[in-house]
């Protein structure tokens, strides 16, 4: 037992060297080729001095890393988080429906914006960008509480899951609906919206971004251990003194929130949410959250570092779709892991 | 120095149906446990022993009455109290990947443990010993995914007695073993009763099983009263028979077996000194044959090394009981 809780130690250790490592490259390197001297001098003045180099690491760089990582980490642990509630590998923090209320809440708002003031994204000013993510974070929110409450209602999770499932169609239904009636120029907006991208965010809303992720990702915490009792099952975890229903309320509400609060600054980043808890349960070898959760925070965290390093090669004018990055690289990396780990797969070893 | 372990009171158990009308599986439950013991919950198969045990484990609401775990009503106990009186072991295992066997035992002792769920010291040596003391010392670092039932089994009894409660309720523990394995699994539980003080509340629906191994047995069938008592009492007080009526099934009182009631009239004379006599009665009772002391058209008797069986006039030299009850089935076609 001493060599199980002592050997995450080094790997946490070298996830957090991978990390910070993303991190540095994300600053230094990007459409735009700076010489790195040039970023050290701007990184040691410590503020923005305005020089042309100095903007592009204070009011992009930095924040675009900064969404990078906190929206990776926040949706890999969403994900970890609805497999274990859900005991379902394929669970991921848009099953529930709510990264599909932020679509609806964004087309409602291109809709009827669209339809009052002629087109809203035609100058896509920053009073623009902030009411999309209000419309979006509205919807997901929105989502959210129906689903909580439907959680409620409902006799068991498996119920809860094609309950979400149908919400999903449903507003993809209408958000369908939306886009029909939406002008060309909205619809371009809520496509690229939908792409996904860490750059959203930006410096002045950053502060606010990051404090809610934080107290999502936080809030997760107190949920390892009765999520690890949950892994024996719901009733073994009742009779170890879990209020099973109280702890699935939670954990909705936690993931429910981290997904709404990044898919409506981010757009629907697909896939790390799904594949991170997988990876690092491989690498960890281990179900207990209390290891997982960290894991998941360092993996998803670095991936999505990674694929917003990418998204922006230099050479590239401006960024590509992050979505497509994620599920570009994510998809073969998680089929190599498990081809390389089967064994762990069989049940006879 | 006996305990009260449980008591309940007119409790009536069943599944209510949100406002819709609930009707209880059984007559209103009395009952009182007194610990350390080793007792059976027998029924067929839908008479409410789930039911029941969820409903004295504080999973399921009672439709109406009391329970009382170690003399306090069970309503009036938080969930962390529950998780400090009573143990479960069900039939479901989890799927997890990675979870190990000492990670089940472990979560036995989650209850006493702080906000992260870190074993300490003393937690890690009552993981060891309850594995030893179920003799899964040596599947340690294997998952769970890969033992077989009765291992599964075995691990998730070591967590209940890592749990460290007075009361171990298991639902249906012998459903998926093999005959030895359900032997074994009998075995551990006694002990744990005779060694370790434990009161074992098990359900099963093998009554054999039951009869023979059970210290108490608990009666529950749909619509008729629960009853209780040794397996013996109630043997003979008629108890069992009447709570496993079946057409063509009887309930022999002097063995505590049940058998199939014959359909034809074949009935056979055995000589006294018969070796294997039981097992030859064994093997007729299969095929629709009965012993007799009456002069018979069949009679079986033993001359080293053969059985022979005469059939009136003829006698057939038979070396085993196989070629015995073949012998006796040519002359029915």
């Amino acid at each position: 037992m001493s060599e199980a809780s002592l050997r995450p130690l080094p790997l946490i250790l070298l996830l957090t060297t991978l990390l910070l490592l993303f991190f540095v490259l994300n600053l230094f390197l990007g459409s735009v080729v700076i010489p790195p001297k040039e970023i050290w001098t701007v990184l040691l003045q410590h503020s923005d001095s305005g020089s042309a180099y100095s903007q592009i690491v204070y009011q992009y760089r930095i924040p675009q890393a900064v969404t990078a990582m906190l929206s990776g980490a926040g949706l890999a642990v969403a994900g970890l988080y609805m497999q274990t509630l859900f005991r379902n590998p394929l669970a991921d923090p848009s099953v529930l429906g709510i990264s599909s209320g932020a679509s609806l809440g964004v087309a409602l708002l291109l809709l009827f914006s669209g339809s009052a003031a002629g087109s809203l994204m035609a100058a896509a000013n920053l009073a623009g960008q902030t009411s999309l993510m209000l419309a979006a974070f509205a919807g997901a929110v929105l989502i959210l509480l129906f689903i909580t409450w439907l959680s409620r209602a409902l006799p068991d999770m498996v119920s809860l899951l094609i309950a979400g499932m149908m919400i999903a169609y449903v507003t993809s239904a209408l958000v369908g609906i939306a886009k029909y009636f939406s002008q060309k120029e909205d619809l371009q907006a809520f496509v690229l919206w939908g792409m996904g991208s860490f750059s959203n965010v930006g410096l002045s809303r950053l502060p606010f971004f990051s404090t809610m992720v934080l107290l999502g990702i936080l809030a997760s915490f107190f949920l390892v251990k009765p999520l690890n009792l949950m892994l024996i099952g719901e009733r073994y975890a009742a009779n170890l003194g879990v209020n099973v229903k109280k702890v699935r309320f939670y954990s909705l509400l936690v993931t429910g929130f981290l997904t709404a609060i990044i898919t409506a600054y981010a757009g629907p980043v697909a896939f790390i949410g799904l594949a991170v808890p997988h990876l690092a349960r491989i690498v960890f070898r281990t179900g207990s959250h209390l290891i997982l959760l960290p894991g998941c925070i360092l993996i998803g965290a670095s991936m999505a570092l990674a694929c917003n390093l990418l998204a922006r090669l230099p050479g590239l004018d401006g960024n590509l779709p992050v979505n497509a990055i994620t599920s570009l690289i994510g998809a073969p990396m998680v089929i190599w892991f498990i081809l390389k780990h089967k064994h762990l797969f069989h049940r006879n070893v | 120095m006996s305990a009260m372990i449980l008591r309940t009171h007119s409790l009536a158990i069943g599944y209510g149906h949100g406002k819709l009308e609930t009707t209880p599986l059984v007559p209103p439950i009395h009952l009182e446990l007194q610990g350390p013991a080793f007792v059976a919950l027998a029924g067929v198969n839908g008479a409410g022993k789930s039911t029941l045990l969820k409903t004295i484990t504080g999973l399921l609401q009672p439709l109406a009455g009391e329970v009382e775990l170690n003399g306090k009503p069970l309503k009036t106990l938080s969930a962390h109290e529950i998780a400090l009186s009573v143990s479960i072991v069900l039939t479901e295992f989890p799927d997890d990947l990675f979870l190990r066997v000492e990670d089940v035992v472990a979560m036995g002792r989650y209850p006493y443990l702080e906000f992260w769920g870190r074993p300490g010291e003393d937690d890690r040596r009552i993981v060891e010993k309850s594995m030893e003391l179920c003799n899964i010392s040596h599947l340690k670092g294997r998952r769970i995914i890969s033992l077989s039932d009765g291992e599964k089994q075995k691990t998730f009894i070591a967590k209940a007695i890592a749990q460290d409660t007075p009361l171990i309720v298991l639902d249906e523990p012998a459903a998926f073993l093999d005959y030895p394995g359900k032997l074994e699994l009998m075995y551990l539980l006694r002990k744990l009763v005779v060694e370790q003080g434990k009161t074992i509340l098990f359900s099963s629906h093998d009554l054999d099983l039951v009869l023979r191994h059970a210290d108490r047995l608990w009666l529950l069938a749909p619509g008729i009263p629960f009853v209780e008592g040794s397996p013996e009492k109630l043997a003979v007080e008629g108890q069992i028979a009447s709570f496993f009526n079946r057409r063509q099934i009887a309930f022999d009182t002097q063995t505590l077996h049940f058998y199939q009631t014959n359909q034809t009239d074949n009935t056979i004379r055995l000589a006294p000194d018969l070796p294997y006599r039981k097992l030859i009665i064994n093997a007729l009772a299969r095929n629709g044959y009965t012993e007799t002391n009456e002069i018979s058209w069949f009679s079986i008797s033993f001359s080293k090394p053969d059985y022979l069986l005469h059939c009136g006039e003829i006698t057939h030299k038979c070396p085993d009981i196989d070629t015995l009850i073949q012998q006796i089935k040519s002359y029915e076609t």
